[in-house]
């Protein structure tokens, strides 16, 4: 049974986490700038916040669930740049997770422990232009070869990190026409290895250290001991993969949220009287007590998700419930505060960064959509 | 011969979390057919199939057709089972 009460070590890996944040990433990191921050990464790496959940034998911290997502959180909190506690969050969780979980022995041992100490920057190559939320039809073929590996053709888009990266975990179809039913394979690809190409990052709203671009294949061949899983089953790499990033991403969100009411309650405390009324105090406890309700229910699901129990609904219900607050609260905190806070800042910054979250892993549609067959509709 | 079903109803039930009702769960109830399990539950399955009673799905084996009930899937498991025995 999970306890609500975090453990000492719990406690522990939260304030030594803190103070590692504070002390020594924080300055290198500029929240305002709009390129990767590859000298934070490689600071980050020093105490494997990329390989938060890998074993300690490939090189990572050996973390469940539940202690991933409070790390997550403690990042979101100390670091004012989301954009880079989301770079983090999506080459941990999206890449570095289905690694882990599907590599062969071999290809973990050569890449678990870069992917986990900074060495290496990691990007999800999912979504195609064409296909939007109905990920699994996509156009990319991985064509079987001969030779047992595989030629892939085709073309990414929208891919988080793909512009930095060394490698990709990549979704291509080896029979189309069976889509996600032992259509689809997942890939490990190595641009030393592999010839694919990157375009420039887009230009975006907000998570600015986090560049996203397009990924091109262009007949690239690829061996047969870079599938992850195997031939066919590449729906189910991309789930686990996505089961990680619904129900642990969304902690980087919860720190996010809780700093900015922190800081409100500052900033009215700090305020000539009368500047703020009562109802902003009320309206700033309701928001309070919104977080308080959907961080629970984010422990609870992470805390499923470390004791190995599938439970899309509930990593679909924690994502949905978490980034549709961040959009919404964010927003309202700087109608609220007034002016100075909607122009510049942490809570002008955290607006911009929270009108993604309602559409990476998967759209709210989707997270109902997941929701509603669970229970049969 | 009961006990791959008994297996996979519990596996069904309880890690799938399949929206049935134990009764509901009839040995010739459609699985995929009907909607009650989807692609990703169905790629889950044939995980838990190869590990547990140690067969292997080739990638033209995954399919609606082989998944479909507990008697078809029982059916399947020891059809790979004497295969193996005799390969």
């Amino acid at each position: 049974m999970y306890s609500f009460a975090p453990s000492e070590k719990q406690q522990h890996l939260q304030v030594s986490l803190a103070e590692f944040i504070r002390q020594e990433l924080v300055p290198l990191l500029d929240p305002d700038a709009k390129a990767f921050p590859f000298e934070a990464w490689v600071k980050a790496g020093e105490q494997q916040l990329q390989g938060l959940a890998i074993p300690e034998t490939y090189g990572g911290c050996g973390l469940d669930a539940m202690d991933v997502f409070l790390a997550l959180e403690t990042l979101g909190y100390h670091s004012e740049d989301n954009g880079f506690n989301f770079a983090i969050s999506a080459h941990l969780l999206a890449c570095t997770v289905p690694v882990w979980l599907f590599g062969t022995e071999e290809l973990k041992a050569e890449y678990l422990p870069g992917l986990s100490n900074g060495a290496r920057i990691a990007a999800n190559a999912m979504t195609e232009p064409a296909s939007g939320s109905n990920a699994f039809r996509m156009q990319t073929t991985a064509l079987p070869l001969e030779s047992g590996g595989f030629m892939l053709h085709g073309n990414k888009c929208f891919s988080s990190n793909a512009p930095v990266a060394d490698v990709l975990v990549a979704y291509a179809a080896n029979d189309p026409e069976r889509a996600h039913m032992g259509g689809i394979t997942a890939f490990l690809i190595d641009r030393k290895k592999h010839s694919f190409s990157t375009g420039t990052p887009l230009e975006k709203a907000g998570l600015h250290a986090c560049p996203l671009g397009d990924v091109f294949f262009d007949r690239t061949q690829v061996e047969a001991h870079f599938v992850l899983g195997k031939m066919g089953r590449g729906a189910l790499v991309f789930n686990r993969s996505m089961e990680w990033e619904r129900s642990c991403l969304g902690a980087t969100h919860i720190g996010n949220m809780q700093r900015l009411l922190d800081k409100a309650a500052k900033l009215i405390n700090n305020t000539d009287a009368g500047a703020f009324g009562e109802a902003v105090r009320q309206e700033i406890a309701y928001w309070q007590a919104q977080l308080d309700a959907v961080r629970i229910n984010g422990y609870a699901q992470a805390w499923q998700l470390s004791q190995k129990k599938a439970n899309p609904r509930g990593a679909a219900s924690s994502k949905l419930l978490i980034s549709e607050l961040y959009k919404k609260m964010t927003v309202a905190l700087c109608n609220c505060l007034g002016e100075k806070q909607y122009l510049d800042g942490d809570f002008n910054r955290s607006q911009a960064d929270a009108l993604s979250s309602t559409i990476y892993s998967g759209t709210s549609e989707i997270q109902k959509q997941i929701i509603a067959q669970s229970i049969g509709l | 011969m009961a006990q791959i079903k008994d297996q996979l109803r519990e596996y069904l039930l309880n890690e799938l979390n399949l929206p049935l009702q134990p009764e509901e769960l009839q040995d010739d109830t459609l699985l995929v057919s009907d909607r009650i399990m989807d692609s990703i539950s169905s790629l889950m399955l044939v995980e838990y199939l190869e590990k547990t009673f140690n067969i292997s799905f080739e990638p033209h084996e995954v399919t609606a057709e082989n998944l479909d009930s507990l008697n078809i899937i029982e059916a399947f498991v020891n059809q790979k089972q004497v295969s193996a025995k005799a390969a």
